[in-house]
């Protein structure tokens, strides 16, 4: 299974990520319609706020209107627009801020990894992002930071 | 259509707050950003003194600020009081605050009249709110966005500030934005200082900023990616090895290893693919915050004089910006003080003051700078730039012809300045990129109201940094201006037509592009580091890029025929400023550059290319724009000022 990997040495804290999600997903631009969102402590440290399509997702547990549910192919976290109310159970559960509620559906969204084709990792010209196998993030992504870490300076 | 022109104007005497929207056809007429300051500068007629208060500031971004990749820019214009003699100006800087702007519901900040006591501007989705910035009020532009975070309670918040510079109207005050972002040429730090405004904060994030066709944007998104990762900058070329390594701007091979040992990232504007600041944080010297291009002034003066740099040039970019002071003046300025110096111009009661045998030392700059910005003895002197100073010492002329202070002065500088060139340019701004050795440099030069390299890269794109052998530069010579022969070896011009045009199409793509605005390291893309595409890079993806996000049908030439509208437009304010001349310093006509070795300019030639310009412009020949042109470009205010004051003659 695929799964978007983040790094934070090279994230450069543009934020094209987050326009390019509105974008995708609403044809705008704007932090509000984004399913990523960059939290930033000045310009020292970055941290993406996202959804982690977790394995054993509490928000499709604690949803009362099964509107979540988790995609057996992809992974993808699916919110049901047809069920969801709008309770915001799911988004104050999750520990990770992954989940926003759509300001003008009024129903909660997070990130669908456009469908297996995410396009923030598309634009991040830095490789912050990147959208690999499970397996292989140890191999690829974080390479470098475990040599770092065991080889003493 | 587009949902830009929104206009958030400020009227800080009377503590009153207006918004409107420009009316669509003035939008299609100047697009944003360098265009619109200029098209509400004209329109306002200010004739007063740069430091005023009825000079006004403006804040513009682009209908493509917050969107496209690399537009995080936002241009700040006005009168300037570091123009010599004052005159209209535009600055930029990057970072979020402009997108923030947008996102917070304006795309256009005006500031006019003065605040009776020292205020902070609060911008919040749509709510204005004009505090008391009396605690604020002395303190140091790092500090100020500390205190300002505090209070406002959100680590959000995009903040610009002026340091004490800009307070004590330093004329070359600049406007800082986070750690390393600042509007630096033109001394707009000083305007906001003399509006009693220290700060402005924005946050926002309820406005949607529209996209006509957000697949093709997305499709734009990822070609700039590919195209722009090197910037077209090839092996042999100087600072390829810096890009290779640091992904950073230029940056000398020797510089590397001093910036590698304290990088902790590198970072850049919203929405950048090719971000090119460095994060530098040096805890023994309490020094931290992002660093590019200029700002690594001093590691040059340094390595000019005594052949290596250290870690007080990191010290000194954090002064300068902490005190909010224009590190391109400082860089003219410096130089020529040691000379003087050494001269022995300075008075000895006040040569005292400043520890000029500690020079390049951490002594000396601390002291410097702190005293420049505190305006104190002869830093008061030194706060007014390098131009009038010289003038107040009776030295402008030799200044600006180099008699008798070439030596010394171009003992002071090092290699990378040597391409640069030194001393004065047009107006007083620090001169970057040889008129000597681009004829296309010495065009701009003469004919810009500011220094025009920090808004027009492409050409020293192409010629100095690429690093390509000179036959692939005639290839994209001709791809992007016309013709082979607007490219010659560094120093041998030949003063030729396709210069002049090439001049012209710079200058009107440039004026699209900080209207837009985009980056200017990033766009126009003239050459990729692509060598299957012939190095060549992309011209028509800014209008792509563009009617993605405006619905619109430009084509490259319907933008640049936008550019050529607002560059005279620009001209035409020059003119009915008294400004208009357009000279260059008598040394790029005595004296080969001495590092470059290139040949001083044939003023015969020069002033014969100058005639082939105004002709090519539709100027006559003091350099005015005709009545067919201005009608022709849609300037019909201009055709009537200029018949009032009977500018044309006959």
């Amino acid at each position: 299974m695929k799964i978007i990997v983040f790094d934070l040495s090279k994230c450069t804290g543009c934020r094209l990520c987050e326009i390019v999600c509105a974008v995708k997903h609403e044809g705008v631009s704007s932090p509000l319609f984004s399913r990523i969102k960059m939290l930033k402590r000045y310009e020292a440290v970055f941290a993406p706020a996202r959804c982690r399509q977790c394995e054993e997702p509490i928000c499709v547990i604690a949803c009362p209107l099964n509107a979540i549910s988790k995609d057996k192919m992809l992974g993808i976290i699916k919110i049901d627009h047809d069920k969801c109310r709008g309770c915001k159970v799911c988004m104050e559960l999750c520990p990770y801020g992954g989940i926003y509620m759509h300001p003008i559906k009024r129903k909660v969204m997070a990130c669908d990894l456009c469908d297996g084709d995410p396009e923030c990792v598309k634009v991040c010209s830095g490789k912050a992002l990147s959208y690999i196998e499970e397996h292989e993030a140890i191999y690829k992504i974080k390479r470098e930071d475990i040599f770092k870490f065991f080889i003493a300076k | 259509m587009t949902d830009f022109g929104v206009v958030l104007d400020i009227d800080l005497s009377e503590e009153k707050v207006k918004t409107y929207r420009l009316p669509d056809d003035v939008i299609m007429k100047f697009l944003g950003g360098e265009g619109i300051a200029s098209y509400i500068y004209w329109n306002s007629k200010i004739l007063c003194s740069a430091l005023s208060p009825e000079n006004i500031l403006i804040f513009a971004t682009g209908p493509l600020t917050g969107i496209a990749p690399g537009a995080g820019r936002t241009v700040v214009a006005g009168k300037s009081p570091q123009s010599y003699p004052e005159a209209f100006t535009v600055s930029n800087f990057g970072g979020e605050w402009g997108t923030e702007l947008r996102y917070a519901g304006f795309d256009i900040l005006i500031l006019r009249g003065k605040a009776e006591e020292p205020v902070y501007i609060w911008i919040h989705d749509g709510v204005v709110e004009i505090s008391r910035a009396k605690h604020l009020w002395g303190l140091g532009s790092f500090k100020t966005r500390e205190k300002l975070v505090q209070e406002l309670n959100d680590e959000e918040v995009k903040i610009i500030t002026i340091g004490p510079a800009g307070e004590k109207l330093v004329r070359y005050a600049s406007i800082i934005h986070r750690s390393g972002h600042a509007a630096g040429q033109g001394g707009f730090g000083a305007v906001m200082g003399a509006k009693n405004v220290k700060a402005i904060a924005v946050r926002g994030v309820k406005r949607e900023l529209k996209v006509y066709d957000p697949q093709a944007l997305l499709t734009e998104a990822e070609k700039v990616k590919t195209l722009v990762r090197h910037l077209g900058i090839v092996a042999p070329s100087p600072v390829y090895k810096a890009y290779e390594e640091l992904s950073t701007a230029p940056l000398t091979e020797d510089l590397i290893p001093l910036v590698k040992k304290y990088m902790k990232r590198n970072t850049g504007c919203h929405g950048c693919p090719k971000p090119c600041h460095v994060y530098i944080e040096i805890p023994e010297m309490d020094v931290k915050g992002e660093m590019a291009c200029v700002q690594f002034f001093f590691c040059w003066l340094q390595q000019g004089y005594r052949g290596y740099a250290d870690e007080v040039c990191f010290l000194a970019k954090h002064l300068a910006d902490d005190l909010g002071l224009n590190v391109y003046e400082l860089l003219q300025l410096i130089p020529f003080l040691m000379t003087l110096y050494t001269k022995g111009h300075i008075p000895k009661e006040t040569a005292t003051e400043i520890p000029f045998e500690k020079y390049p030392e951490k002594e000396f700059i601390e002291i410097l700078l702190n005293k420049i910005a505190m305006r104190e003895g002869l830093g008061n002197l030194l706060a007014e730039g390098t131009w009038r100073y010289a003038e107040k010492l009776g030295l402008l002329q030799q200044y600006l012809s180099l008699d008798d202070i070439e030596e010394t002065l171009a003992s002071f500088w090092g290699p990378v300045a040597g391409y640069g060139g030194y001393g004065p340019g047009a107006r007083g701004y620090c001169n970057h990129y040889d008129p000597r050795d681009y004829i296309v440099s010495a065009l701009l030069w003469a004919t810009s109201h500011r220094d025009p390299w920090s808004s027009s890269h492409e050409y020293v794109a192409v010629a100095h940094w690429s690093g390509l052998e000179f036959e692939k530069q005639r290839k994209i010579a001709k791809y992007a201006w016309g013709s082979e022969e607007a490219v010659h070896p560094p120093g041998s011009p030949s003063y030729n037509e396709a210069e002049a045009r090439a001049t012209i199409v710079i200058q009107n793509r440039t004026c699209v592009k900080n209207s837009l605005i985009l980056c200017d390291w990033l766009y126009p893309i003239v050459i990729s580091s692509d060598a299957s595409r012939d190095f060549i890079g992309d011209l028509e993806l800014m209008a792509r890029i563009t009617n993605a996000i405006m619905g619109t049908k430009y084509s490259e030439q319907d933008l640049l025929l936008i550019g050529e509208r607002i560059f005279n437009l620009e001209r035409a304010i020059l003119i009915r400023e008294g400004v208009a001349n357009i000279t260059l310093p008598e040394h790029l006509f005595k004296y080969p550059q001495r590092f470059t070795g290139s040949p001083p300019l044939n003023r015969e030639n020069f002033n014969r290319l100058l005639m082939t310009y105004f002709e090519l412009r539709g100027w006559n020949s003091k350099g005015i724009p005709k009545r067919e042109k201005l009608f022709q470009l849609d300037l019909i205010d201009v055709v009537k000022f200029f018949d009032e004051k009977e500018v044309l003659g006959e």
